[in-house]
């Protein structure tokens, strides 16, 4: 539970200081690519650092990174490829991004130090802390996205035909065009800048 | 498409930074001028080597052998190495500049921006010309936006009171996305 801890809290962290950004942001865009992009890191995380374990005796200074960034990439691509056959209505708007986890500064920082430090069994606990820690700062903005967006909570189902539930909350004059289509960015890194003020200072409370 | 028409998408109207938010975390790890410009113009240069080289692998190898899911680990491995050869020529070279930019290496070597271009050029039959303009354009509007990053978080730093929690990463995200509006008026180009 030590691991979980401490990597739950490292999380909010990294996330302050801008590693993983890429992936956060681009998780934050709806509240279903919020919990896809959450379940994508889970599956990297695990099988990576499981599979890095077994392979850290074979690591030199010279082949270490070239190694972790070969298994990082292959199981991206794995889950990659088994998101499009099984979740193809998780996969939408974000299937682009998924192998990009691989190459996170967050996951890659991660990996590396866990595998050499760290027993398996918290490694996973590492892995399970990681993601709820991510899961908690990006489920809220894919949320706020959707509803500022396009007025409704949605959530789609994996098979891709239609949503599992979809409740409207704002009229379409509310609406904004920033959360939607190519301005979409802009909409989440302004909100995204706003979650992270306020997370920061409710840490700072708490402190 | 026209030439002129991908190099002012990728800076301007459709800059991968700011649609895509294609390695936006480096951005706030080069805060010095001189260090956002060399690793900007490595970048530009690894980007472009990196692209020939995977265009050819990719449309001679991987197609012709049904392997082409295997992209995403042949792009990261083409990247690797590229950087890592250019790397050693740096160190023998010019081994002023790898004193001082050495460490940033490693950033360029994992860069998103790199491995996204090459995931785009294998969509559609681009030219030679059109893999060039790309793979120059692309880091270009990634340096465009990392110039501007530092030199407003140099002001910020000296003049500008930020509340506490908006310091760091939140003034970052909101100055980006009002980069991302006034690029967005400038799309139509």
């Amino acid at each position: 539970m030590k691991a979980f801890k401490e990597a739950y809290q490292q999380q909010h962290l990294i996330l302050s200081l801008g590693l993983g950004l890429f992936i956060f942001l681009a998780g934050g865009q709806s509240f279903t690519s919020a919990w896809m992009m959450t379940l994508a890191l889970f599956f990297n995380l695990l099988f990576s650092t499981t599979i890095l374990y077994y392979l850290k005796k074979y690591f030199t200074e010279d082949n270490k990174w070239l190694l972790i960034m070969i298994v990082m990439a292959s199981v991206a691509t794995w889950f990659q490829m088994l998101a499009v056959a099984f979740l193809p209505g998780w996969v939408v708007g974000i299937e682009a991004y998924l192998p990009f986890i691989a190459i996170s500064g967050l996951i890659l920082a991660r990996v590396e130090t866990v595998v050499q430090t760290e027993s398996l069994k918290n490694i996973f606990f590492h892995g399970l802390g990681s993601v709820v820690g991510f899961a908690m700062l990006v489920l809220p903005i894919g949320l706020l996205s959707d509803v500022l967006g396009l007025g409704v909570i949605t959530f789609a189902s994996p098979s891709g035909q239609g949503p599992l539930f979809s409740i409207t909350i704002l009229d379409v004059a509310y609406r904004m065009p920033i959360f939607l289509g190519p301005q979409g960015a802009i909409g989440v890194l302004i909100l995204a800048a706003l979650w992270i003020a306020f997370v920061r200072n409710l840490r700072g409370k708490q402190a | 498409m026209n030439l002129i028409s991908i190099l002012l998408t990728a800076v301007i109207g459709g800059n991968i930074v700011l649609t895509q938010f294609v390695d936006i975390s480096l951005l706030r790890n080069l805060r010095k001028l001189d260090v956002a410009f060399f690793v900007g113009m490595f970048m530009i240069d690894i980007t472009l080597v990196s692209g020939l080289l995977f265009y050819g692998l990719y449309h001679w190898v991987l197609v012709p052998m049904d392997i082409t899911f295997l992209s995403f680990i042949v792009a990261v491995l083409v990247i690797a190495s590229v950087s890592q050869l250019e790397w050693w020529g740096l160190k023998r070279f010019f081994p002023k500049w790898h004193e001082t930019y050495g460490f940033y290496f490693p950033l360029v070597t994992t860069n998103a921006v790199i491995t996204f271009v090459l995931m785009t050029l294998i969509s559609g039959t681009p030219t030679i010309w059109d893999i060039i303009v790309t793979s120059v354009a692309v880091p270009l509007g990634f340096v465009m936006i990392n110039l501007m990053m530092v030199i407003y978080q140099e002001r910020l730093d000296r003049t500008s009171r930020i509340p506490g929690p908006f310091q760091g990463l939140s003034i970052t995200l909101i100055i980006l996305a009002l980069i991302a509006m006034a690029l967005v008026g400038l799309g139509g180009l």
